[in-house]
């Protein structure tokens, strides 16, 4: 009766580079992501691909294109910060309980909560309900982050300006970002949060 | 070597964050290290993962390693020196070591340098950042973390930061 939470993302996107220039170059083409080559949002970084994609409140055309999603090929899944999203999108539960990740990358730290999301990219058809996490340092209320995601040092991603992108468009090849997770319950990993309380929990794949 | 295995949780009951830790005290806080994390002193081989170096293994005679492995697979290495205090602090697995508890009372002074000033000019998967009295070195994905703090004002004559790995 209950849904089960979605915790995996897959995301399948070849791409194709324009280089450094600020506008697409290429017609919008089937299985093609057009990736723009910048400093980012704040000006600040090194050179890195971004690109965009369009999700919308799952079965609705209540749709928002989001661009700036650095595009990583060492993560997987599509993870979008708070700030930058305008459209619903329903967040994972289990039971009562919202589903937040943490995620640690080399140099800073993802936290929130896992929402589902119709994305389309690439000119492919729309990928239904895909469990996406929405960055938001904080879920599930201000100050309470749990003490695990915080204990690594690596800054906590904030904002957009901060991190320099609106969003992680992750095409490392794995299918699931957490395997793991499934049976364990590692700090990088998924928890069932209250409005107050978030606990590690394991997360299904979701096929 | 005392081999030190607790029971989970237990240890973090009642006492939280005593993280008597690590990062400039004496070789003796590697056993409590060890407690605050749930570890298992010495490294757990069957659990390091294929394709990387050799993890911490002297080569020179001014200092000595001690290994820590985390309930999760990672192996910690505590630096000591002939002082008898560990200068230097690194780990490599799946999912990062309480790094507050194995930095000390050096953790916060990286924090604050960490979260303050531009994002990492070296990209989202590693980062270097030089506190005034700690530096810290992250790298990693989502599979595999990889870290390194050491003060460098402690680091023995003749250690080359290379040995530190």
């Amino acid at each position: 009766m209950k849904p089960r939470k979605l915790t995996m993302f897959a995301i399948v996107a070849a791409m194709l580079a324009t280089l450094t220039s600020a506008s697409p170059v290429f017609a919008a083409a089937a299985n093609v992501l057009n990736v723009n080559v910048n400093h980012g949002i704040n000006g600040q970084g090194v050179d890195q691909p971004f690109g965009h994609v369009t999700v919308c409140t799952p079965g609705t055309n209540n749709c928002q294109r989001i661009g700036r999603l650095l595009i990583d090929t060492a993560s997987f899944g599509l993870r979008i910060f708070a700030q930058a999203l305008t459209v619903p999108l329903p967040t994972e539960k289990s039971g009562p309980d919202a589903i937040g990740e943490c995620v640690f990358f080399g140099s800073s730290t993802a936290w929130g909560r896992v929402a589902t999301a119709d994305v389309k990219m690439a000119g492919e058809p729309t990928i239904s309900n895909l469990p996406v996490q929405i960055i938001n340092p904080q879920f599930p209320s201000v100050g309470h982050r749990p003490a695990a995601c915080n204990r690594i040092g690596v800054p906590i991603a904030r904002n957009p300006l901060q991190a320099n992108f609106n969003g992680i468009l992750g095409v490392g090849l794995v299918q699931f970002d957490c395997p793991a997770c499934v049976s364990s319950t590692p700090a990088n990993g998924y928890y069932a949060c209250t409005s107050t309380n978030c606990t590690r929990t394991t997360e299904p794949l979701v096929l | 070597m005392i081999v030190v295995l607790f029971g989970g949780g237990l240890l973090l009951m009642g006492a939280p964050s005593i993280a008597r830790a690590t990062l400039g005290e004496p070789a003796a806080s590697v056993a409590a290290d060890a407690a605050q994390m749930n570890a298992a002193e010495g490294a757990n081989t069957a659990r390091l993962l294929p394709g990387l170096p050799a993890q911490n293994t002297p080569t020179s005679g001014n200092f000595t390693v001690e290994r820590l492995t985390t309930p999760e697979g990672t192996v910690v290495s505590e630096y000591i020196g002939q002082s008898g205090v560990v200068f230097a602090v690194t780990w490599r697995g799946p999912t990062p070591p309480d790094v507050a508890t194995l930095l000390g009372t050096y953790f916060k002074q990286y924090s604050d340098a960490a979260n303050t000033g531009a994002p990492s000019p070296l990209g989202l998967h590693a980062s270097s950042v030089h506190a005034s009295d700690v530096t810290v070195e992250t790298a990693g994905n989502m599979a595999l973390m990889w870290g390194r703090a050491y003060l460098p004002a402690a680091l023995p004559a003749g250690v080359n930061l290379s040995e530190i790995k």
